[in-house]
């Protein structure tokens, strides 16, 4: 599991775009119904390109796709096409060919670059616009080895109204729905406990990816507070070597 | 099925809602709004219940009552404008900010090729690939804007309360022997055009700004009765009247309605309710696939006692002569058949020395008693969420509290006497069966994003 630092990408102005850039927000507006996509570019042939540039030299380390429908495409930094990104677990650089996941999570070899640029070449089904819901640049805030399958439970919890009418029948009215995320953990090392307090201690945003992955990925990537005590000061056991057990209750930020 | 239509939206089992509150704040340096919408909506904690009614303070005026709203202020952004972490800081005054609440349902769908197509209602907005340049909060889901009107209190809980009141504020805060511009030949009408063009002496609008600072926000329809207490501001129906409490009675004198809609343009206009179905309300007991089932709760329905008038009584002039009285009433005797005897004399009395003469005064006398000398139903009910409807809009109503359908029953293979069924409307404590009213109040409780209606019979 994975705690990111916030996403790079968070101002229309530093989004570079060939078509509909009034859309541009869409890119890291974390609603993911409410997709970039392009304008006349509904055909293989033709490739559309999105740069991201930074004030100043950032570390990308991890990149989101999130409710995108591309094939083909290729990512890289600084400008040159050659720059592309060494992904953990792919044989192949950030250069898809036959991609067929509509989330995926890249773990790349940490990039310092002051742009980021992703070449969309082709759909998933042929001869669409390019659309990509929720895009995330971003570098590794704290890796923590997963908890046990009762030590975590993640929860899509919607806002919503439920309204029961005259005959008994019900209708819903959904305002939002938002992550909530419990982990429990039983045996951390004092390194890991120290670590987990300094993300506690942050002011700063950060995400939240339990099982990020290039393959099969649930998309479950989240903007987080944590919203209960620090707790990681208890022991495991009557052995103070033994490690400590805590919880964190993880709640997805607005926006 | 996609979802095409608001009806459709509205009859969804499950659909999306969104409420929306935007500000436009004052600069400092020229005292007028600034140009765009800045939207407040993420830190509201409560946003309160919006109404409308039809049934103000004098008849023909209609009020949008106000609303209070609880903010979170955990970083100081609603303190006073002298702070600097304050959202006025560098910006007049809190009071008399313009606020305006936007709500309505969304659908989305996602189409095999990916994309995600979200369409609003009420509005055209729709997010798909041909639909992408349209604004998705365009104008037509407004449905409250006023100003900030009271006090903002702070409390140690980083909570906020922000009073909002319905743009008729800013002609209650206005002293009417402040205007200028009257004179000895103005109607109701030019006296509303005098409200919508007057200026503080120097070009700059007084009262336009408040109304998108446009006069196609001004809907004022002509009359022709003039009145001498407009001549001056030294008269005495103007020298201590704030201007709305003359519009109010100008409006009554020309039996005409004022009012503010919630898309905030300011109508003085003829009383006229619209003739054709807008909504269709089903409960219990009625299927509709087009407007669907939304009545939560009948909360109380019968004959409107109250607001029945078997005389009404109008004096226009203050001298107490029987000249400045115009009556009318129905035909008394006693028989089964007379409504004044059954149910007894009530007399509805109204003062309004605007009133320019009899012919006016007896119009009046007629409209009034056309509308309350029958004994009406009146019903008041709770539904999902509709924010579309208007407080002149005609509605109906089917509701039936009884499971069993019309006509004579088989009760099993011989065939009973049809004495020994019910008749369709035995056993029922409610049925309605597109009953049409007219809206008496309309209220939106955006917390619950539920509406509770009052509706008077037509």
């Amino acid at each position: 599991m994975e705690f990111l630092k916030q996403n790079l990408i968070n101002t229309t102005t530093q989004i570079s775009l060939g078509s509909n850039t009034s859309l541009a927000e869409n890119l890291f507006n974390p609603d993911r119904a409410l997709q970039y996509f392009t304008d006349g570019f509904a055909n293989d042939a033709t490739t559309a390109s999105i740069t991201i540039r930074f004030d100043a030299t950032q570390t990308v380390s991890r990149i989101a796709l999130l409710e995108h429908n591309l094939e083909s495409f290729r990512i890289y930094y600084n400008g040159a096409t050659a720059n592309t990104f060494n992904i953990t677990g792919l044989t192949t650089a950030s250069d898809f060919l036959s991609n067929t996941s509509d989330n995926l999570y890249l773990k790349a070899t940490p990039v310092d670059c002051t742009s980021v640029t992703i070449d969309m070449r082709t759909t998933i089904t042929a001869n669409t616009e390019k659309a990509i819901g929720h895009l995330v640049l971003s570098s590794l805030e704290l890796e923590f080895p997963n908890p046990n399958a009762a030590g975590y439970n993640p929860v899509l919890a919607p806002k919503q109204i439920v309204h029961q009418l005259s005959d008994g029948g019900t209708r819903i009215h959904v305002v939002r729905e938002k992550w909530e995320a419990k982990l429990k953990f039983n045996s951390v090392t004092e390194s890991e406990r120290n670590s987990f307090r300094a993300v506690y201690d942050q002011y700063n945003p950060w995400l939240f990816v339990p099982f990020g992955t290039h393959t099969s990925w649930d998309g479950i990537l989240f903007e987080a507070v944590w919203t209960n005590p620090f707790n990681f000061y208890r022991f495991v056991d009557e052995n103070m070597n033994a490690g400590f057990r805590g919880d964190i209750d993880l709640k997805e930020t607005p926006g | 099925m996609g979802v095409e239509t608001i009806e459709q939206a509205i009859a969804s089992a499950k659909s999306g809602a969104y409420r929306i509150v935007e500000m436009k704040r004052r600069l400092a340096t020229t005292g007028l709004f600034e140009s765009s919408w800045q939207d407040i909506s993420s830190d509201v904690k409560k946003w309160g219940s919006i109404k409308i009614n039809a049934e103000g303070d004098r008849l023909g005026t209609y009020t949008l009552d106000g609303v209070r709203m609880v903010f979170q202020n955990d970083e100081g952004r609603y303190n006073p404008d002298d702070d600097e972490g304050s959202l006025w800081s560098g910006y007049l005054n809190q009071q008399r900010t313009l606020v305006r609440i936007r709500a309505g349902l969304y659908h989305q769908t996602q189409s095999a090729n990916g994309i995600w197509n979200r369409r609003y209602f009420p509005g055209s907005a729709n997010w798909d690939e041909g639909h992408w340049d349209v604004d998705p909060w365009d104008s037509s889901d407004q449905i409250f804007i006023g100003i900030i009107a009271g006090e903002l209190l702070l409390g140690d809980n980083n909570e906020v309360t922000i009073p909002i009141k319905p743009l008729t504020q800013v002609f209650r805060d206005f002293p009417a022997a402040a205007l200028t511009g009257l004179n000895n030949s103005l109607t109701a009408s030019g006296f509303i055009r005098l409200l919508r063009d007057q200026t503080d002496g120097a070009g700059s609008f007084i009262f336009r700004p408040f109304f998108g600072d446009t006069t196609s926000n001004w809907d004022i329809q002509s009359t022709t009765n003039i009145y001498a207490d407009l001549s001056t501001v030294t008269s005495q129906e103007i020298v201590n009247s704030s201007v709305w409490d003359v519009i109010e009675k100008l409006a009554e004198a020309e039996n005409y309605a004022a009012y503010v809609d919630p898309s905030g343009v300011f109508h003085f206009a003829p009383k006229s309710a619209t003739t054709t179905v807008a909504f269709e309300f089903h409960g219990l007991g009625s299927f509709n696939s087009t407007y669907g089932h939304t009545i939560k709760k009948i909360e109380r329905f019968g004959k409107d006692f109250s607001k029945y008038y078997s005389r009404v009584v109008v004096k226009y002039r203050p001298e107490d002569t029987a000249t400045s009285y115009v009556a009318t009433m129905g035909s008394f005797s006693v028989s089964g058949t007379n409504q004044r005897w059954a149910l007894g004399f009530k007399t509805l009395e109204l003062e309004n020395f605007w009133i320019a003469d009899l012919t006016a005064a007896s119009s009046i006398v007629n409209a009034l008693f056309t509308e309350f000398s029958q004994l009406k139903d009146v019903i008041e009910f709770r539904t999902s969420f509709i924010p579309h409807l208007d407080i002149l809009d005609r509605i109906s109503v089917s509701y039936d509290a009884s499971s069993r359908g019309d006509g004579p029953e088989l009760w099993d293979v011989n065939d009973w006497d049809t004495e020994l069924t019910w008749d369709d409307s035995t056993g029922d404590a409610i049925r309605l069966d597109g009953a049409e009213f007219k809206f008496l109040t309309m209220e939106i409780n955006l917390d619950a994003l539920e509406c509770k209606f009052k509706a008077r019979q037509i």
